[in-house]
């Protein structure tokens, strides 16, 4: 195989491009059953991603493909760097992550990313300001919860 | 443009929610009204238990007493740096809490786990001292008291059997019984005899079923204490006197009418005998709480005596090591896992 296969061009929603190893790239589901197919050349378009988000994505892949023997990392500083790297996302870049995750089906990115937004959120008020969800309950709706809940574990 | 929870797709809202730890369930019940009912959905329900249970493989979750009120414990087992030793690490996730005035939470002395509820039994123990509760649903219940056996339902609806015991049966006392998989099960000896065996009661058929067969047929001094695994087999600990052994062992098979088992451990306490935190472990608890790792080969061991709560480890090799929880008394442990 020439080095020139070896290499894949991602091509973000904003027309940027990234030159990635293949070996990173076919972490994605969705980009292996592409590239199975051979339904696309050397460069893939994808079209739900931006280049901010895809640039994330791809050096998540980076760290955990396993090129040559590269990878060989142990599991306990993989699980430091995941932590790091979802730590100082904001909510919105989270989301997107999170769709981004989807959308090119990797699996452990998706667990990642939805388990740090479970992580970020505990208590109520967190779900309704750092997830924007809106309270839309009457007050004798919130009362009956109230009263289906009076046992709880608390800190 | 910001993206926000609610440009995300419905299954992706699910998979983020079905990750929230269980104590925090309350808080999405009570954030709206699509999520109130997800949350009462039995297929998400059961994958985020599924989720919480794949994570406890890690951290095991407990509901221990101290001082009369009850707390959620994880404890996690991991190996050290130094390879083949184990530590435990134990955190305080929750103490429960009530919103009720009229009753409080911190009078708690008992306190019983089946099927994902607990049944706290409150001190004094009068007509009104049993609650149901369900800590997923957040939903409890008061149990009006007769004097019988009873039994309780997720229908929130209670009633008295007529199951009988036969005469010469005795559960040894502090023997508490395990809940698995609709059955719960006791160590239970015949009266007068050295004879021993596992006493179960079909909560489907509502009667105890046949008596069912210990690894070994009479015990004349021994210490015996079940666990569950994964709320699929039992863990069966046991403390010969004579040979001054412990043997851990686990069914291969366990139904209310069939039973077998296979040796998970075996650990001689004779080069340990003089060894003083062994036997200050040992012979000061009656009462003892474990369970096992079963791919690291390591039993726990929770123990109180008058003043402390303890805690070791036993493996292979005659693996021991102490674990000081600085613990005080009156504590509990039960293993707790939702359903």
């Amino acid at each position: 195989m020439s080095k020139s296969e070896k290499k894949i061009v991602l091509k973000s929603l904003d027309n940027e491009a990234f030159e990635v190893e293949k070996a990173v790239a076919l972490q994605s589901q969705t980009i292996w059953v592409m590239c199975e197919d051979k339904c696309v050349g050397n460069e893939i378009p994808l079209e739900n991603v931006t280049g901010q988000i895809l640039a994330k994505v791809i050096d998540y892949c980076k760290k955990h493909a396993v090129v040559d023997g590269d990878g060989d990392e142990s599991s306990e500083e993989l699980k430091n760097w995941d932590t790091e790297f979802t730590k100082n996302m904001d909510q919105s870049t989270l989301f997107n992550m999170i769709l981004a995750a989807n959308y090119l089906n990797i699996k452990s990115l998706l667990n990642l990313t939805c388990q740090a937004v479970a992580d970020k959120t505990k208590t109520i008020d967190e779900f309704h300001t750092f997830l924007n969800i809106e309270n839309n309950f009457t007050p004798e709706e919130e009362a009956q919860i109230c009263q289906e809940n009076l046992w709880a574990f608390d800190d | 443009m910001r993206t926000r929870i609610s440009n995300l797709p419905s299954e992706l809202v699910e998979e983020i929610l079905s990750r929230v730890p269980v104590k925090s369930m309350e808080a999405v019940r009570s954030t709206c009204k699509t999520w109130k009912s997800l949350s009462k959905d039995t297929i998400f329900t059961n994958k985020h238990i599924g989720k919480v249970a794949a994570g406890s493989a890690i951290a095991r979750e407990f509901v221990m007493i101290k001082d009369y009120s009850v707390h959620l414990i994880s404890v996690n087992l991991y190996e050290t740096h130094n390879k083949n030793n184990f530590d435990l690490s134990i955190h305080c996730q929750g103490q429960l809490i009530t919103r009720e005035t009229s009753h409080h939470v911190c009078n708690i002395f008992q306190i019983f786990h089946c099927n994902g509820l607990l049944l706290c039994v409150f001190k004094p123990f009068k007509n009104d001292s049993l609650v149901v509760w369900n800590p997923y649903l957040g939903q409890s219940r008061w149990i009006k008291l007769r004097n019988n056996n009873h039994i309780l339902d997720c229908s929130d609806s209670w009633k008295v059997i007529n199951a009988t015991l036969d005469r010469d049966i005795k559960i040894p006392y502090g023997n508490p019984g395990v809940s698995l998989k609709g059955n719960t099960y006791w160590y239970a000896r015949v009266k007068g005899s050295q004879d021993c065996f596992l006493l179960c009661f079909d909560f489907t058929s509502e009667i105890f079923g046949p008596r069912l067969r210990l690894p070994f047929d009479s015990s004349p001094e021994c210490n015996v204490s079940l666990s569950a695994v994964r709320e699929e087999q039992l863990a069966l600990f046991v403390e010969l006197w004579d040979t001054n052994e412990i043997e851990i062992w686990v069914t291969n098979i366990i139904e209310s009418d069939a039973v077998s088992w296979s040796k998970f451990l075996s650990f001689d306490m004779k080069p340990l005998a003089y060894f003083i935190e062994f036997t200050s472990f040992f012979s000061d608890i009656s009462r003892k709480i474990f369970f096992i790792e079963e791919e690291k080969k390591i039993a726990v061991v929770f123990g109180e005596d008058r003043l402390t709560f303890k805690a070791c480890m036993i493996g292979e090799k005659g693996y021991f090591k102490r674990v000081d929880l600085r613990e005080s008394a009156d504590i509990q442990l039960h293993l707790f896992r939702c359903s």
